[in-house]
């Protein structure tokens, strides 16, 4: 099996379905690898597995959701190895076992938009930041459930992704606007709500998003806005970053940028973290939780 | 009170002599004037629940003294005008009072006594032309009876009393009767001799038994607002963290009516009128203040031998001290004190009496016309560019000079709506709202219980204040700090609207290191009959507390507005250096 | 087909007229206060579940559920009475699973969970239609249990007093509650009181006198002095009608004023909801719950010349506190902090009744 080869895989996913998130995609390549390269055994077949994540996590992707979904998976496939003799069968129970777990995570966006739908209110302006997959259709239904909102959202450079999710909210029938980042202080008073994404959610309770996202929940703090984070469960990860220095690096610079060996001090990192204090609460399909809550979430699972 | 002026030093002689053969003759003469039954009044009596022995002045809660309210506020003019009639009715209606107090109460002690001098009282309203005369008969008998109703007060207290505090309130009822017999001599010594020279003996032979007000007296310290009042040696409710501040407002208090006979029976009558709440709100203590003194100065005879200003300077200290036993002064009572008596000192020495007065009066009036009136129009129209339309403007309790800024806001044509929140136990709102709605403004009313509850539709919040301290503390009616922190947790800015002469030297961190104690009696609901509360005086583990004042710490505050400008709450101590330059200090 | 998606049939007629009867006495206040709304409730909810004709788990869940939200609809603001029908479809749920459990299952709980998705369990939904057992006789036990909890909900509550009172303190509560009445008097009788006054001022007042004349000494504030006072505080021990998810609060009307002071002076709010007051709502105003009490209560009728038509007077009976301003909860298991409610909750409810 050659890096290159799974490479293709992941990114090709990610082309053709925009819609497909980054750790769904990863899941999908590490299912296809199972598949496709025929092992004789299981040491053979984590091998392959470990050597998959760390191509995907070479492909100039953001990392955060590709590592906590992959996990994730190694996890879940664990828990099938350890009864069955002949590898053929489990082999096929993974597969199965893989396709339910891709099944779930499936819906989950659709779940967390079902339950950020109450608070979606008649009337009331959210602000939003970047572009994000499960806030997007979380506000696209409650567009359909005929709610009258208005929204904000922030170019976010460098990529200007915010541009994206404006463009679809419109198509979709909201009421956005598009400002700049650093207008953020200036439109703070003036929204109800905050609404965003995350790439990962840490064990502490706070969540990996796009830069600028940290600076967003200390002026919301600070004018007394409740921040709504609207995530999937398969992005909680184990780590427990204390500050933003302590976030690893693979997270916040491209692997492009890290293999040429440019002093990463005068780089712009790519995300940032947001500590639980600055989070009201989590949209998961899990339930809505509060930041301590998911911490109570991964220890169950991992302990 | 135009027939006072006239006759004013002839008629205080004369009415002085009066007075001391009244006094000799009233006591043997009082069966014969019972006949005039107290009930025979002008005006009807206010009803009043007596379940306490305190009080002889008025509780006015009647339209009356709404519009009392009214006019002290919008002009000053009409202060002075206040009907003569309605000094005798007071003063009718207090000794009335006391009399139905005496009847219930006093069976054992002087239970005849206080009901004839009533009567002499009740003989009054009939002639309006014995105008000075019967004031002066009147206070004099109310004086008598407080003494009276303080006697009865203790042996009430007594009984319900478990503190064992009886040696010294016999003591101080022995004091009162020495007092009482040495004021009738000195009267009858005085009725040749100037009044000012015998004061300063009166005051000091008259300081009653409390050791706060004796403690003033004797030290003839100019009133300042930062003395506390020292720990009672009285009343068995006290709240612990409340000790330095507790004052059994009223009933010690009216004692000094008695003693200071010479004072102007304006400043009498606002004492009775500040100690009763029928004035209340800063600048309307302030004007009736300066009014009074005007009329003081007015009035004011010069002794032989005295520099006028030594002699007004000592008849003033005297009056304040009444004053201030009667209700703690404000902030903008302290200053209008601090700028007269800077010019009374700024008077050359030789100069001539009338000129004095003259130049006095002028003062005054111009103080009023320029802190206050002046003011106001300023700020109004300093707020008014802040409040945009389809605004939604929060405001709470009764406060003249944002009642001023909204209705000169609505006149100019802005389009705003008023939520007025008011308190069960400080009904000023409801006076408030009722003229906000009868120039037609819309409003909303609320208690303070229901801030939450708005909080989120209101644009801003704007509030007067009692006075700013020099910390940026601002001191306002109780409550208003409450309504900074919910405006605060919601980002609703908060102004408050504050003339420059309410700025004071005063440091104050919490609403414990000075504050006023209400009547304790006020959160007692009034409709209920069996109210729990009913009973506190007996029940040694409860205490009604309520409280006149809060402190808004600054950080609560977005901006306060003066006639000077817009400032922020910390620059407070600017202003009042600035201020304090144009008094000499 | 989960019994929250289907409309199921009605109720009998019986037991609406047993719904009637509750909810009547309730408005017309012979039922009063919410530990004995809930203990009716009970009762109601276990007349239903015994008298109904088909005792699978489905049916049973139908019925209550039908019931619950009759309820709801007729009292909107008896929190009490939907938490208790939740606790009684998350009993029917757990004997349903348990008969039906033939997988050796280790997850814990009935929610979503990490772990389950991992384990990819398989009776993860609320699919209750295969067990045709009659779980009246389970049930029983679990409504003889519930019941039990509620009466003794109070005195597990005040028995916790002795740890959070002590003597010398100076205690602010508001407003009138028996539960708050019963924690202080079950508090060595050392400390001082202050009570401010709440919207109904009547029943304050004859709580400060019935304290008072059991020896605790008792300070009577008016609530616009509730700031000044707090700078002396040392406790806020409050009484609570509803504990949301997330650890918000929802209380008498003016409990938010008291709320930010102590926030303002860090003081300690200590929160009394017992279990049956837990609500697997979440709010994050006052406005999710507004309920107006007659104006009267703000601006006296008498008072009549105030009022035009320009005029509005609200007087409303709910206010909210937010999760941060609450320190502690006390409830029948002990002190918990508001970011733990949501454990509380999901030990008490199952998810999918979180809407009924």
């Amino acid at each position: 099996m050659k890096k290159e080869e799974v490479q293709e895989i992941f990114l090709k996913i990610m082309k053709e379905e925009e819609d497909v998130s980054a750790g769904v995609a990863a899941i999908r390549t590490l299912l296809s690898v199972i598949e496709n390269y025929k092992v004789t055994t299981v040491r053979e077949l984590d091998l392959n597995m470990q050597l998959a994540v760390e191509a995907m996590k070479h492909c100039d992707q953001p990392v955060t959701a590709i590592s906590s979904g992959c996990e994730l998976f190694m996890r879940f496939i664990t828990f099938a190895k350890l009864d069955f003799t002949d590898f053929e069968e489990c082999e096929q129970i993974m597969l199965q076992r893989g396709n339910i777990f891709l099944n779930t995570l499936l819906e989950a966006r659709g779940k967390v938009a079902k339950q950020a739908m109450p608070f979606i209110t008649d009337g009331c302006k959210i602000l939003t930041h970047s572009r994000s997959r499960v806030v997007l259709q979380a506000m696209l239904e409650a567009a359909k459930a005929n709610k009258r909102f208005e929204v904000y959202v922030t170019m976010s450079c460098p990529d200007n992704s915010g541009e994206l999710m404006h463009k679809q909210l419109v198509a979709g029938g909201v009421d956005a606007t598009l400002i700049l980042d650093s207008a953020v202080g200036y439109i703070m008073e003036q929204v109800d709500i905050v609404m965003i994404g995350a790439e990962g959610v840490t064990e502490s309770g706070g969540i990996i998003n796009k830069i600028g996202t940290y600076l967003l929940g200390m002026a919301a703090l600070e004018l007394k806005k409740p921040v709504y984070v609207l995530t999937e469960s398969f992005k909680f990860s184990r780590i427990y970053p204390l500050d933003q220095q302590d976030l690893p690096k693979e997270f916040k610079y491209l692997s492009s940028v890290l293999k040429s060996g440019k002093d990463l001090t005068k780089e712009h990192p790519l995300v940032d973290y947001t500590p639980p204090a600055y989070i009201t609460l989590l949209f998961t399909d899990l339930g809505i939780l509060t930041p301590s809550a998911v911490s109570d979430e991964l220890i169950k699972l991992y302990l | 009170m135009s027939s006072t002026d006239n006759k004013s030093r002839e008629d205080v002689m004369a009415a002085r002599q009066a007075k001391k053969l009244a006094k000799q003759k009233g006591k043997e003469a009082a069966p014969e004037q019972v006949q005039i039954p107290a009930e025979a009044q002008v005006k009807p009596a206010t009803p009043v629940q007596q379940e306490k022995p305190s009080k002889p002045e008025p509780k006015v809660n009647s339209l009356k003294s709404k519009d009392e309210v009214d006019k002290a506020v919008l002009k000053e003019e009409k202060v002075i005008v206040a009907d003569k009639s309605k000094d005798d009715i007071k003063a009718e209606r207090a000794a009335k009072k006391a009399a139905k107090q005496a009847k219930k109460k006093g069976a054992t002690e002087g239970g005849d006594a206080p009901q004839d001098k009533p009567q002499v009282a009740a003989a009054a309203p009939a002639n309006e032309n014995m105008t000075v005369k019967d004031v002066v008969e009147t206070l004099r008998d109310i004086a008598i009876v407080a003494k009276e109703i303080q006697g009865v007060t203790d042996k009430v207290i007594d009984l319900g009393a478990k503190k064992a505090e009886d040696s010294s309130k016999s003591k101080a009822e022995l004091k009162a009767e020495r007092r009482a017999k040495q004021e009738a001599q000195r009267a009858a010594k005085q009725a040749a001799q100037e009044k000012v020279v015998a004061k300063p003996k009166a005051e000091a032979k008259a300081a009653p038994e409390k050791d706060a007000t004796s403690v003033k007296v004797e030290k003839a310290v100019k009133p300042k607002s930062t003395e506390k009042p020292k720990v009672k040696s009285q009343g068995s409710h006290r709240v612990n963290w409340f000790q330095h501040l507790y004052k059994e407002h009223d009933k010690e208090s009216l004692k000094t009516i008695a003693i200071n006979s010479n004072l102007h029976p304006a400043i009498i009558k606002l004492g009775v009128q500040l100690a009763s709440r029928v004035v209340s709100g800063s600048n309307a203590r302030c004007i009736a203040l300066l009014d009074a003194l005007k009329k003081m100065v007015r009035d004011y005879t010069l002794p032989a031998k005295t520099e006028f200003a030594r002699g007004l300077e000592a008849h003033l200290a005297s009056s304040l001290d009444f004053l201030w036993a009667m209700r703690q002064p404000s902030a903008s009572q302290t200053n209008a004190v601090k700028f007269f008596r800077y010019h009374l000192t700024q008077l050359p020495n030789n100069v001539d009496e009338f000129d004095a007065k003259k130049t006095l009066q002028e003062e005054i009036d111009r103080y009023i016309r320029e802190q206050i009136d002046m003011a106001g129009e300023a700020i109004s129209i300093a707020v008014r560019n802040k409040i945009s339309n389809g605004d939604n403007i929060l405001t709470y309790g009764c406060s003249s000079l944002i009642e001023r800024i909204l209705l000169d806001a609505w006149a100019a044509g802005l389009q705003f709506r008023t939520v007025v929140v008011g308190s069960r136990v400080q009904p000023a709102a409801q006076h408030m709202l009722r003229r906000l709605v009868a120039r037609g403004l819309p409003c909303t009313y609320i208690d303070i219980t229901a801030l939450g509850f708005v909080m989120n539709t209101v644009s801003k919040v704007v509030l007067g204040a009692g006075a700013l301290l020099v910390n940026g503390s601002v001191l306002g009616s109780a409550g208003s700090a409450q309504l900074a922190l919910a405006a605060r947790a919601r980002n609703v800015p908060v102004l408050v609207a504050c003339e420059t002469h309410k700025f004071c030297d005063r440091v104050q961190t919490d609403a414990f290191v000075y504050n006023e104690i209400g009547d304790p009696d006020d959160l007692i609901d009034k409709n209920d009959e069996n109210s729990p509360l009913k009973d506190w005086r007996t029940n040694p583990n409860l205490t009604p507390l309520n409280l006149t004042y809060d402190v808004t710490p600054p950080s609560l505050v977005t901006a306060v507005v003066t006639e000077l400008a817009i400032l922020p709450c910390t620059s407070a101590p600017v202003v009042l250096r600035f201020k304090l330059s144009e008094y000499g200090v | 087909m989960s019994p929250s998606k289907g409309s199921g049939k009605d109720l009998d007629d019986k037991f609406i007229d047993l719904i009637g009867k509750f909810v009547s006495d309730i408005k017309n206040g012979k039922l009063r206060g919410s530990n004995n709304i809930a203990l009716s409730m009970v009762t109601l909810l276990e007349t239903i579940i015994s008298d109904s004709q088909n005792a699978t788990a489905y049916e049973l869940c139908t019925a209550v559920r039908a019931a619950g939200r009759r309820v709801a609809a007729a009292l909107p603001h008896e929190l009490v009475a939907s938490n208790v029908t939740r606790r009684i479809l998350r009993a029917v749920r757990d004997e349903n699973r348990a008969h039906a459990n033939q997988v050796n299952q280790t997850v814990e709980g009935s929610g979503e969970s990490l772990q389950r998705l991992v384990l990819a369990a398989g009776a993860r939904r609320a699919t209750l239609g295969a067990a045709q057992h009659d779980l009246r006789e389970p049930l029983r036990d679990h409504i003889a249990e519930l019941r039990g909890e509620l009466e003794s909900s109070v005195s597990s509550v005040c028995g916790q007093a002795k740890e959070h009172v002590h003597g010398d303190e100076v205690i602010l509560t508001y407003g009138a509650s028996a539960l708050a009445e019963k924690f202080l008097r079950a508090a060595p009788r050392t400390y001082k009181l202050i009570l401010a006054e709440g919207p109904e001022t009547a029943e304050s007042h004859a709580m400060a006198h019935r304290l008072s004349t059991a020896g605790i000494s008792v300070t009577v504030v008016s609530s616009a002095s509730i700031y000044a006072v707090m700078s002396r505080v040392n406790k806020v021990v409050i009484s609570v009608s509803a504990a949301l998810g997330g650890g918000a609060v929802l209380a008498a009307a003016g409990l938010s004023a008291v709320t930010q002071a102590a926030r303002h002076y860090s003081v300690p709010v200590l929160a009394l909801a017992p279990l049956y007051k837990l609500c697997p709502v979440h709010a994050t105003d006052a406005s999710y719950f507004n309920a107006l009490a007659p104006p009267h209560s703000a601006l006296p009728y008498e008072r009549h010349e105030c009022a035009s038509d320009n005029v509005h007077v609200y007087a409303p009976m709910y206010d909210f506190a937010p999760p941060d301003h609450i320190t502690l909860f006390i409830t029948n298991l002990g002190g918990s902090s508001p970011s733990y409610m949501y454990r509380l909750l999901s030990e008490l409810y199952d998810p999918n009744d979180y809407n009924l």
